[in-house]
């Protein structure tokens, strides 16, 4: 396995993508690595639990159960790290735009792109695993909802200047004026 | 290749035309208010300087939506002063096409040379209207090309110290260290190419992909030029009225820097092999700079120089060297009296980027993102030092970033080919510290090395410059 992750330069699509990095923070072993270990375990469960159901001692019900349950448990594992991918490149992405925008608070808006999208990839992970579903998705809509009234209330009553201040260059020639300090960089 | 440029309306179009010695082409994008009289000046530059030869006037039009492309069409047939029209012995034509309409390419240069090479003319010169145009312009680009078997003509302006500033100090360095040619406007509006180079170039692999939407193409067109071995000369054409007031600093460094990177992707070989530089011939006129007093917001270069670099610190990890990375932190950190950012370490970013881009270590676009709180840094330093300078001032230290990018270069091979232990020792001058004497300047030296560069070297642009702008300090100069 390891072999062929080396061949199809695995661990380089997963620095381009940014996981290498994810795993590195998360103190975690690279994904050639964690891709071999899961394969392995995999491999070894199926053959121990295929060893116990020959033995015929009543269980072959509860081991074909737990076969029929893998491939969610991969889909999920799935569903997590292209989450985790996703999360660190939208908050790359709206960090880079906050501080080339002059945006307040970059890192903080940042951080909540990336909360935001761990939290719907553990979500989607969760329901597809099938642990907790209403529970789940009640949470999520509950979490996202507050975050959605509480950003609301805070531009709204917190920022009222600065959206009014928005609104005006956005509507008056104040913006046209501000670029005429600017140089034309080409 | 040709086909899948050109719609079929413009296929039709060029097809009525026939064989024609030069194109002259005129991207438009509402600008029905100065067109006609670019037209007008297109015409007569033609009938002066070209009068038995066969030309075509090309349109490709961007949407506008005031009439840019019925305003040249109607210029084009429009009678010319009786003077100009006497000498004229040929049929002149006038096509237009929409860009990017029935085509697979949004590309502005790839359908204007694929016409140039369906029509087999011997040279193509493109001109972005505006009203600085006049005949003179015509000769000036199209002459070198189609007289003195050049394949590239690239324009000199008349600009101001401080306009530009992308390209003096990034594109232009990097470029003429690359490719071992100054070419000062390597991204030029308004340029000329022989229907050779675009032939050749249209035969060979591209360097992006056509369905690509923001793409330096002038740059590659240059790059490919000088990074092939094409003869390029440079002309002037005196005072450009700016048509493209592009604030949006991180698009302009997508299609400069961005551009740039990617390009020397596809020509390793070519560049690794150059050292130092050379000048392209000029052949009319001379490079001039003026001084006149601008009103400039320096504190928020500042201010944003320092956020950028404060908050992007875990995506400039990925990217600089630890050492680099430390160098900008203090520059940063420091206050706008002490303020220091090199030519040397400006070099060795730019450089680290070029290698974090090359070896993808985070999406490419975001590296080329990154890049911009960095640039805003180097252009507080540079406005800064030279906010009193006067063109020859400027142009020396112009001259000393372009040699620091030239002797930085060793270090860029070695972070390129993955040497173990790259390193810009021997190559780097001594950092200075801030120069105490100017202090109310806020700025630091360039180096003991650089500056010696700069004053002893008189193969760059200073000694055919001359500047006729005012006097060199301005106590009108105001920074906002």
């Amino acid at each position: 396995m390891r072999g062929i992750l080396r061949i199809s330069r695995f661990e380089r699509i997963s620095e381009n993508a940014g996981t290498a990095r994810l795993l590195n923070k998360a103190a975690l072993p690279s994904s050639s690595e964690l891709l071999s270990a899961f394969v392995f375990w995999v491999t070894w469960l199926g053959f121990f639990l295929l060893g116990i159901s020959e033995l015929g001692i009543g269980l072959q019900e509860h081991v074909s159960h737990l076969f029929l349950y893998l491939p969610r448990i991969l889909v999920a594992a799935l569903i997590v790290l292209f989450g985790l991918a996703a999360a660190s490149f939208f908050s790359r992405a709206a960090l880079l735009a906050a501080v080339n925008s002059n945006w307040p608070s970059p890192r903080l808006i940042s951080g909540a792109v990336r909360f935001a999208l761990v939290v719907l990839a553990l979500a989607m992970a969760f329901e597809q695993l099938g642990l907790a579903e209403q529970t789940i998705i009640a949470a999520f809509s509950i979490l996202f909802g507050a975050l959605m009234l509480g950003l609301a209330i805070a531009f709204g009553l917190g920022g009222q200047h600065l959206a009014r201040r928005m609104l005006e260059r956005r509507f008056s020639r104040e913006h046209e004026r501000e670029h005429e300090d600017e140089l034309s960089p080409l | 290749m040709a086909e899948q440029l050109l719609s079929d309306d413009f296929l039709r179009q060029l097809m009525n035309v026939g064989e024609v010695d030069l194109v002259v082409a005129l991207p438009t994008h509402n600008q029905a208010a100065v067109v006609g009289q670019v037209v007008q000046a297109v015409r007569v530059g033609l009938l002066k300087y070209f009068p038995r030869e066969r030309a075509v006037l090309i349109n490709t039009d961007d949407g506008s939506r005031d009439g840019s492309a019925q305003a040249v069409l109607q210029a084009a047939a429009a009678s010319l002063p009786a003077d100009a029209a006497r000498s004229s012995l040929r049929t002149f034509h006038a096509v237009s096409a929409r860009r990017g309409e029935g085509t697979s390419t949004p590309s502005e240069l790839l359908p204007l040379m694929a016409a140039a090479d369906l029509l087999q003319a011997k040279a193509c010169a493109v001109i972005s209207p505006s009203a600085s145009v006049n005949p003179d312009w015509i000769q000036r680009l199209l002459a070198p090309l189609y007289r003195q078997q050049y394949a590239l003509v690239t324009p000199l302006y008349r600009r101001h110290k401080f306009e530009g500033l992308l390209i003096k100090l990034l594109l232009y360095p990097m470029m003429r260290a690359m490719y071992g040619k100054r070419i000062r406007e390597p991204y030029a509006t308004d340029f000329g190419f022989s229907g050779r180079l675009a032939a050749e170039l249209l035969a060979g692999p591209m360097a992006w992909e056509p369905e690509a939407e923001e793409v330096g193409e002038q740059l590659w067109l240059t790059t490919s030029a000088v990074a092939n071995g094409y003869a390029v000369c440079e002309a002037f054409l005196g005072a450009k009225a700016q048509t493209d007031h592009t604030s949006d600093l991180v698009r302009a460094m997508r299609q400069t820097a961005g551009a740039l990177f990617a390009f020397l992707e596809g020509s390793v070989e070519r560049w690794q092999t150059v050292q130092g530089s050379e000048p392209v011939p000029l052949t009319d006129g001379s490079a001039e700079m003026t001084s006149e007093p601008l009103r400039l917001n320096r504190k928020r270069l500042h201010a944003m120089f320092r956020s950028g670099v404060t908050e992007l610190q875990p995506v400039l990890s990925a990217i600089l060297s630890a050492r680099t990375l430390a160098e900008l932190t203090g520059s940063a950190g420091a206050g706008e009296e002490q303020f220091c950012f090199s030519d040397q370490l400006w070099a060795r970013v730019v450089y680290e980027f070029a290698v974090s881009y090359h070896k993808a270590v985070i999406s490419r676009d975001h590296i080329i993102q990154a890049l911009v709180p960095l640039y805003r840094g180097k252009l507080y330093e540079f406005l800064t030092q030279n906010r009193h300078a006067s063109a020859e001032e400027v142009e020396g230290r112009l001259e000393a970033l372009c040699l620091a990018f030239e002797r930085l270069k060793v270090y860029l091979l070695q972070l390129w080919n993955g040497q173990e232990g790259a390193s810009y020792e021997g190559n780097d001058p001594p950092r200075a510290e801030p120069d105490v004497g100017r202090a109310g300047e806020g700025v630091c030296t360039s180096g003991a090395a650089a500056d010696s560069d700069a004053g002893g070297d008189s193969r760059g642009m200073a000694h055919r410059l001359r500047s006729p702008g005012r006097s060199a300090r301005h106590p009108a100069y105001q920074p906002v």
